[in-house]
Parts: C-alpha cells; sequence; structure tokens
C-alpha cells in the first residue's frame, strides 16, 4: 500500500465521525490550553511579584499537576467512546484486506493528527487565555496590569511533552483494543448483544455502608483539628460509596422497581424503569463521575468564596487598629519588676514619638497588656501538673499531642488573662469586680470547678463573678469562631493582673510549662493620616529598632492594618483564582461527559424507540418517555452531589473554620446560591446536550 | 362487508425536489374477510413492502380507500394512528423487534402497557398465549439468551395479545433456518384456525404455500391470486411456483 494513503485515511476518518470527533478535539485542546495557562502563571514574574507569591505559586503548581493528572482518565473515556464507535469501520478495514500493520499506521496518523491538532490550538488558545488568566489575577488582587502577550517557551515545552505522553497512551490503548479482537467482532461490536446487569446486594449495602461511615465522620467531626484529620478518610469514603452507589444501589432499586408490577406496567414507568436498569452498571461510572465532579465544584466554590469574604473579617479580628506594635515577652526572660515600666514605657514612648514627629497630631492610641499561657484541663478545672511541653510541640505547628488520643476528661485549651481596666476599655464596659474575684468567659469547652489545681496539686480557689461575658472587639476570632489549633479558650479577667498573676496561678512556679507569655499591645487609630499610615509605621519602625519590614518577627510585630489586608487579599484572590480555573475546568469536563453519554445513548436508544414507534408509541409518547429517562439519569447525580454538600457541610465548614472567620450562615449561604446557580448551569447544559440526542434519535427513526 | 376491503390504492413517491416519481403501487383492489389467512407474493420492487407500510398505518397512501371494518384508515387523523395500530394491528417482523432492554414478558406486554392496561388483566391475556406458542417457560429471558424461532414466536404473542383485527406479518421467517420456520408457520395456521386474520408478506414459495389464499402483486397492481380450496400444502406450492414462472416470463394471467 502506498505510504501515502494513510494520512488521507486518517483525515477522512476524522471528518467523517465529526460528531464524535469534535468534542474529542475539544476536550484535548481545552485540557491542553488549561494546563498551558496554569504553568504559565506559575511561571510567571509578574506572578512572583505579587504579595503572597509563595503560597500562590504552589497552589498554581498543584493545580497544574491536578489538572494534567486529571487528563488522563478523561481523554480516556473521551476516546473509549469513540473507540467503540470506530470498531466496526477498523473492522471493515481489516476485512476489505488490510493488515493490523496497516490499520496500525492509520490510528498513528490519526494520533499524530489529533496531537497536533490538540496541542497546536490548545497552546494557541492558551497563549491568549494565559494573559486573560494574568489580568483575571491581577485584577481579582487589585494590582497593577499591562497587556503584553508573550509565550512562555518552558510551559508550551512542559505542555507539549506532558500531552505527548498521554497521547501515546491513548495509541497504545488504542493498538491494544484491535489486537484483542477478530475482524468479525470488531465489526459486530457496537451490535454485540448486552447483557443486562445483575443487581449485587451486598456491594450496595457496602457502598451505603461506605456513605454512611463518611457522612458520620464528617458530621461527627467536633473540631477543626478532627476535622482536618478526618478530610482524607472522609473523601475517600465518599468517593468509593458514590461509584459503587450509581453502579450497585441504582440497579438494585430498578430491580426493586420491577418487582413492583403495579408500579412497572405503568405506560409513564415502563420504560424508563426497564432501560435506566439496563443501562445503569455500564453508565452508573460515567453518572458517578458527574456527581463526584459536581460535589467538588460545589465544595470548591463555596470554600474559595466563604474565604475570600471571611478572610477580611478575619482580618479584622486579628488586627484591629489601623497601626499597631504587638511585643510578646515569655515569662522566663522577664525579671520581678516587668510589668508596664521597664518594657512597655519605652515601646509606647517611642512609638508615640515616632507618630508625633511625622506631624501627626489626630490620633486615637489604645494599650492594652495581655498574658496567655497553653494549659491543660481536667474534670472541667484548669490543671497546672500537666507539663504541656510533653503534650504540644509548640504554637503554629501540626505536629502536637493529638488530641483526640487525649486521656479522658482531659483536654487543651488556651488560657488567657487581661486586666479589669483594660478590659473595660476594649469593650467600652464599666463591669466592677471585687478583690479576689474574677470573670470568666469560657469558649468551646465548658469549666465546671471553682478552682485551680496549682502545680503542686493543691487546690486554689477562685471567685468566679457569674455574668455574660461580652465579646472583645477586636479578638472576636478567639471568641466566637475556633482558633487555628482549635482548642477551647478560657479568657480570665482580674481587677490587678499582677497581682493575679502571682499570687493566685503561682505563674513563676510553671510559665515555662506552660508556654506563658506576655503580650503588649500598641494600637493607633489615625482617622486624618490613614492613607501615609504605611509610611508613618516604618518610622515606628526605625525608632524602635527594628530593620527593614519583613513581615515581623515572631515576638515583635509592627503592622499596619493596609498591609495585612493586602497580603491577605494577595492569597485569597490567588487562591480565589485558582478555584475558578479549576471550576471552570470541572465544569467543562461535566459538559463534556454528558455529551458523550447523550451520543452514545442516542446511537443506543434510536433504534428501540423506532420499535416502539412501530408497534404503537405516540411520538408524544416517545418524547414524555426519553425525557423523564433523561430527567432521571442526569437529576440523580445532582440529586446526590447535593445531599453529599448537605451531610458534609459540617466538616466542610470546620476546615474553613481553621484558616478564617467564619460567620454562622454564610458558608450555607454560599453553598445554597452555588446549588442553586449551578443547577441552572447544568440545566442548560442538560437541555443543549440532550437536543444532540433528538436528532440522532429522530434522525433514526425518519429512516 | 369484509373486514379489509382495498379501493384502487394508490402510491406515488416522488424525490425531494418533485423532478423525479417513481409509482410503488398503481392500482391495487382487494378484499379480506375475517378469518382468512393470506400471503402476498411478489419480487424486489413491486409494491408489496409499500402495501403493508400502507395497511400498517406507517405511511399514507396517494389516493384510493382502505377500509378496515368499514373505517378509512386513510382518514385518521395523525395524533390517533399510534393508538389506532395498538387496538386494530398486530404485527410480526422480520427481524423481530424485540426490545433487549424488557424479558419477553415485557416484550409481550408492552402494547398492552401502551394502552395503560393494569397488569393483572395483562397477565391473564398473556397465560393462554403463552401456552399455545409454547414460551411459557421463556418468558422471564432476555432476547439475546433465546434463539431466533423463539424471539420470533414472542414476536407473534406480542402481536395476538392485543387480540387485534388483522396481523401484518412482514418476512416473518426470513430470518429463521427451516426448522424454526415450520414452527412458526404452523403456529400461524393454528391461530388462524382460531379465527385470527392474518395478511403476511413474503417472497418464499414455502412459507406462501401454508396460506389460505395468496395473492402476488406485480408493478404494483394485483397480478393473480390462488385460492387454497381443498389443495394440500404441496399442490398450492406448485401452483404458486406456476405462477411465479409465467410472472417472470412476462405471460399475462387475467
Amino acid at each position: 500500500m502506498s505510504e501515502k494513503i494513510y494520512p488521507k485515511l486518517a483525515w477522512s476518518a476524522i471528518r467523517k465521525n465529526g460528531q464524535l470527533y469534535v468534542p474529542y478535539l475539544l476536550a484535548g485542546i481545552v485540557m491542553v490550553s488549561v494546563f498551558y495557562v496554569l504553568s504559565f502563571l506559575t511561571n510567571s514574574p509578574i506572578v512572583r511579584t505579587l504579595k503572597g507569591s509563595s503560597v500562590l505559586t504552589v497552589l498554581l503548581q498543584f493545580a497544574a499537576d491536578g489538572v494534567g493528572l486529571f487528563s488522563v482518565p478523561f481523554l480516556f473515556y473521551t476516546n473509549s467512546t469513540l473507540l467503540k464507535r470506530r470498531k466496526k469501520e477498523l473492522g471493515l478495514y481489516n476485512i476489505l484486506g488490510m493488515n493490523k500493520k496497516n490499520i496500525f499506521h492509520i490510528l498513528l496518523w490519526e494520533t499524530l493528527m489529533t496531537f497536533a491538532i490538540c496541542v497546536g490550538g490548545g497552546l494557541f488558545v492558551g497563549v491568549f487565555l494565559s494573559k486573560f488568566a494574568e489580568l483575571g489575577l491581577l485584577n481579582i488582587m487589585n494590582e497593577q496590569i499591562n497587556f503584553r502577550v508573550y509565550i512562555d517557551w518552558k510551559s508550551a515545552g512542559i505542555s507539549v511533552i506532558v500531552f505527548a505522553f498521554i497521547y501515546v497512551l491513548l495509541l497504545l490503548n488504542t493498538v491494544r483494543h484491535l489486537h484483542s479482537n477478530n475482524p468479525i467482532e470488531l465489526l459486530h461490536s457496537e451490535s454485540a448483544g448486552e447483557r443486562p446487569p445483575k443487581g449485587n446486594g451486598l456491594l450496595a449495602l457496602f457502598s451505603t455502608a461506605l456513605l454512611a461511615a463518611g457522612y458520620y465522620l464528617s458530621a461527627s467531626a467536633g473540631d477543626s483539628q478532627i476535622a482536618m484529620n478526618r478530610v482524607p478518610t472522609v473523601m475517600i469514603l465518599v468517593l468509593i460509596g458514590t461509584y459503587l452507589l450509581f453502579i450497585c444501589v441504582s440497579v438494585f432499586i430498578c430491580k426493586a422497581l420491577q418487582m413492583n408490577k403495579r408500579y412497572y406496567y405503568q405506560t409513564a414507568h415502563f420504560v424508563t424503569v426497564s432501560s435506566m436498569s439496563y443501562r445503569m452498571k455500564r453508565n452508573g461510572a460515567s453518572l458517578a463521575s458527574i456527581c463526584i465532579l459536581v460535589s467538588a465544584i460545589l465544595v470548591l466554590l463555596s470554600g474559595s468564596v466563604t474565604f475570600y469574604v471571611g478572610i477580611k473579617q478575619t482580618i479584622e479580628a486579628h488586627y484591629p487598629y489601623d497601626m499597631g506594635v504587638i511585643r510578646e515577652i515569655p515569662n522566663e526572660s522577664l525579671t520581678e519588676e516587668l510589668t508596664t515600666a521597664s518594657i512597655t514605657k519605652p515601646l509606647y514612648e517611642n512609638a508615640r514619638n515616632a507618630v508625633q514627629e511625622q506631624g501627626i497630631q489626630n490620633f486615637t492610641e489604645i494599650t492594652v497588656t495581655r498574658a496567655g499561657m497553653i494549659a491543660c484541663m481536667k474534670n472541667g478545672a484548669l490543671n497546672l501538673t500537666v507539663d504541656t511541653r510533653e503534650v504540644w510541640n509548640g504554637i503554629s505547628s501540626f505536629k502536637y499531642y493529638n488530641r483526640e488520643e487525649m486521656p479522658e476528661g482531659e483536654e487543651i485549651c488556651f488560657a488567657h488573662f487581661i486586666s479589669l481596666e483594660d478590659y473595660n476599655k476594649l469593650c467600652g464596659t464599666s463591669e466592677i469586680l471585687n478583690e479576689n474575684e474574677i470573670m470568666l468567659g469560657v469558649f468551646h469547652t465548658a469549666y465546671q470547678a471553682d478552682d485551680i489545681i496549682l502545680p503542686d496539686g493543691k487546690s486554689q480557689p477562685i471567685k468566679i463573678k457569674t455574668e455574660t461575658f461580652p465579646q472583645i472587639p477586636g479578638y472576636s476570632i478567639e471568641n466566637k469562631s475556633t482558633n487555628e489549633e482549635s482548642v477551647g479558650e478560657l479568657w480570665i479577667i482580674a481587677p490587678d493582673l499582677q497581682d493575679f498573676l502571682l499570687n493566685t496561678m503561682h505563674i513563676e512556679d510553671h510559665a515555662e510549662e506552660n508556654y506563658f507569655v506576655y503580650r503588649f499591645e500598641y494600637g493607633m487609630y489615625l482617622p486624618d493620616d490613614y492613607d501615609r499610615v504605611d509610611e508613618i509605621c516604618e518610622k515606628v519602625r526605625i525608632a524602635l529598632g527594628l530593620g527593614e519590614f519583613d513581615g515581623g518577627e515572631i515576638d515583635f510585630t509592627v503592622y499596619t492594618h493596609p498591609q495585612k489586608v493586602d497580603r491577605a487579599k494577595g492569597v485569597a484572590g490567588g487562591l480565589l483564582f485558582v478555584m475558578i480555573v479549576l471550576n471552570l475546568v470541572f465544569a467543562f469536563v461535566t459538559t463534556l461527559i454528558m455529551y458523550y453519554k447523550q451520543i452514545s445513548e442516542g446511537y443506543e436508544d434510536s433504534q428501540r424507540f423506532v420499535i416502539m414507534r412501530k408497534i404503537g408509541m405516540r411520538t408524544a409518547e416517545v418524547k414524555k418517555s426519553i425525557n423523564s429517562q433523561m430527567i432521571t439519569v442526569f437529576g440523580l447525580p445532582l440529586l446526590v452531589a447535593g445531599l453529599h454538600i448537605i451531610l458534609n457541610s459540617n466538616i466542610i465548614i470546620r476546615v474553613l473554620g481553621m484558616a478564617i472567620y467564619v460567620d454562622g450562615l454564610m458558608p450555607y449561604i454560599v453553598m445554597a446560591v452555588g446549588f442553586v446557580l449551578f443547577t441552572m448551569i447544568y440545566i442548560l447544559v442538560y437541555l443543549m446536550t440532550s437536543k444532540t440526542y433528538y436528532k440522532i434519535v429522530n434522525a433514526a427513526a425518519e429512516d | 362487508m369484509s373486514l379489509l376491503e382495498i379501493h384502487a390504492l394508490k402510491k406515488v413517491y416522488s424525490t425531494r425536489f418533485g423532478t423525479n416519481e417513481v409509482t410503488a403501487l398503481r392500482n391495487i383492489n382487494f378484499s379480506v374477510e375475517e378469518g382468512e389467512y393470506v400471503a402476498v407474493m411478489g419480487e424486489s420492487g413491486s409494491g408489496k413492502t409499500t402495501l403493508l407500510n400502507i395497511l400498517a398505518a406507517l405511511d399514507k397512501p396517494t389516493g384510493g380507500t382502505v377500509l378496515l371494518n368499514g373505517k378509512d384508515m386513510t382518514k385518521i387523523p395523525e395524533n390517533d394512528i399510534s393508538s389506532f395500530r395498538r387496538d386494530h394491528l398486530g404485527f410480526v417482523f422480520q427481524d423481530f423487534n424485540l426490545l433487549d432492554t424488557f424479558t419477553l414478558e415485557d416484550n409481550i406486554y408492552l402494547p398492552l402497557v401502551l394502552a395503560g392496561m393494569p397488569h393483572q388483566k395483562m397477565h391473564r391475556r398473556l397465560e393462554p398465549i403463552a401456552k399455545l406458542l409454547g414460551i411459557t417457560d421463556l418468558l422471564k429471558k432476555y432476547p439475546y439468551e433465546v434463539s431466533g424461532g423463539q424471539k420470533q414466536r414472542a414476536a407473534v404473542a406480542r402481536a395476538l395479545i392485543t387480540s387485534p383485527d388483522m396481523i401484518l406479518a412482514d418476512e416473518p421467517t426470513a430470518a429463521l433456518d427451516s426448522r424454526s420456520s415450520e414452527e412458526l408457520l404452523r403456529l400461524f395456521s393454528e391461530v388462524n384456525n382460531q379465527g385470527q386474520t392474518i395478511i403476511m408478506v413474503t417472497h418464499s414459495t414455502a412459507t406462501a404455500s401454508k396460506a389460505k389464499r395468496v395473492l402476488f402483486i406485480k408493478d404494483g397492481e394485483v397480478y393473480h391470486q390462488i385460492y387454497r380450496g381443498t389443495d394440500t400444502n404441496d399442490q398450492l406450492y406448485h401452483k404458486i411456483t406456476q405462477t411465479l414462472t409465467v410472472m417472470m416470463t412476462g405471460g399475462d394471467c387475467r
């Protein structure tokens, strides 16, 4: 055979199977372009200059890897639908005298052409999309923009290599199919007798159990840390459960419906139920995939939007002042005469002087002296006999004591101490305490005793004034939401802080054991000079003898509100952007799967509906039956996805709560709005793709 | 009044732009009495499939009338055609046309389910028919699990279960081996003996020789017909062969 005929045959095959090839090519183009855009952004010098770029590049790289990985099963799925239709043609070539080597040449050319179109088209689209993406990213993050379009050759090279690898895999897969079949089988593979599925009761039960376990773990996660630890388990349980559910349970339910003769033998249900039961096993996997994708979209969407909105409140909560200085000093490096005099006086005075030197007269200053420690609670009482260094490896570290293994009745908590004077100042209240009396605010735990157990085991009684404990403005993160480590918190308000710490708590005996620190905060509001706050802050830093701004030291932070907001917005904006891109990819994939399903089922069903028409089914009845069938089939994934979201909302919100301030109803509202919006898009896609189905079925009927 | 009366039936197909016309049926006249078993024979292109499609209300004639029980089928509005077909006609196809998503039982029920009949009643109807056709044990099986002959028997059951005015069979034995064909035709005769009207299109002489009357169609007209009378199958077979020979050599019987 002439070598020239192969590309010709390959090209004509692509054109003749346009209805299937176009979406297949489209799938390739989109995956390549998204992959390119993500790796482009990862390497983009502009992105690198953004605030929070270190987090962002990691996220983007992660997303790019994810898209690359996801391309493999996705392109395999689209290719398999194509392959099923192509087998007949290949079988015919074989019978007409082409040997497998000849056919391999055709397939090789087809793959080469597909690869060229997908990678070429994908990169072309990607170059433009990448600019838009960059602009979008900069816009979300409120950054300067420019309009220069350029190609990042490194990303392009990576895209070509990754997708070359994927297409080689696809070619090998096609060849494998070809080799395992003889020509007659190939010719008839499309019309081969199909076996109805057998419902497997045990597997169905198993899948329900998996889902129930996943839901239980998710709903019962009492705090963010436990929630975080459980996320992988819940994901795996729900994932496997969903696949099994669609593959087995649905067949099982259909069988049960068929058993119910009065239900089954009704005009409206007869055809629908039998086709669904017949098809469910084979299509269960694709429906489950749709369901998982829809769930992922909803989770990512609600998560990122909640995060984006919540981060601002989080910043307000952590850094309430226009400008502030925070100094943290562990007890052991303090002398007896630690208090305000030696530490705070120079601190506050230097800062104030620096501000005044800038000619600023109108400012409000707030000074707060606090102390805090990590402590153990036993049977509802603060218990200082436990050395927390043994169970807690440091703040901001996740490698600390696993609280799920903590002995019964014991828990870790953060204890905060603040003087009544400062408390009244912060809250604008005028609480009064008698000598030796304290106020106690308890959050996410319960204090059930009227004493403290000192390191030597002795009981130290305390007098608690039980009254409602007002929120401390600016500290709402510690009050309302759970803190980063999601442990309980105690707020102790004493008339004389120093006296209480020394004489009631005997703090010097266990300061190291409890990571005890003093925290001096100096905050300023600059109502007239807010836009100069960064500049003023620099002067304060210099006045305090600190170097250039580099994010702040652990125990000595000088911050301005705009800096903190920008930084957080950078991270949140980048996150939101990555989520949006991922969601678009997922939505596209969902659309393609639906489209492929409609096409392949359209071809399958067309003959069936021709027969039913001959027997005496009205066109309207056919249409009704098709509708009811498709709505059920495509409604199921959406329904189950909704169920996933509702039943897993606890774990989602708990995990979000670790990073940000989560307002009670906000995530639910975002989820609900997301679900409604997505349902609308889903219905639109469904209507569009079902048109294709009708076209195929009607074309067959009119022959 | 005859069960089926066909007068001056004409069907002309035109190409999409109306430039080319093909006359499939020129002028068909015949009638079928209740309880008859008629075979329609003719070569490919003689118009016999067109005739059957019109009888099945799958196609509309260009001219002429088709009266079923005195009612003109060609005048039935489009919306009622499907239910008319369901209520008055039974079909047996060459390629069975069973749905692979249904068991044989459900396949047989299909027209009744479409008509909205309750399950109990359907089941009562099925029992004697399944027994007659010898498929009682096969009812729970799927089409791909049974042989061609068994599929065709299920298809016959599906045609019978609505108690139609007549059964229209389009080459019912063409996809069957000779033993299954014999078996099927024996069942047709038995069903016919119980009073069921059957009209069957075929080009197999052996198949046609089992009918009580054979119509020959050539170039869109009824060319000749043979009544069985007291003839045996073999005698009828010979008469058919002779007629076909004359038809092919271009003679005129009338």
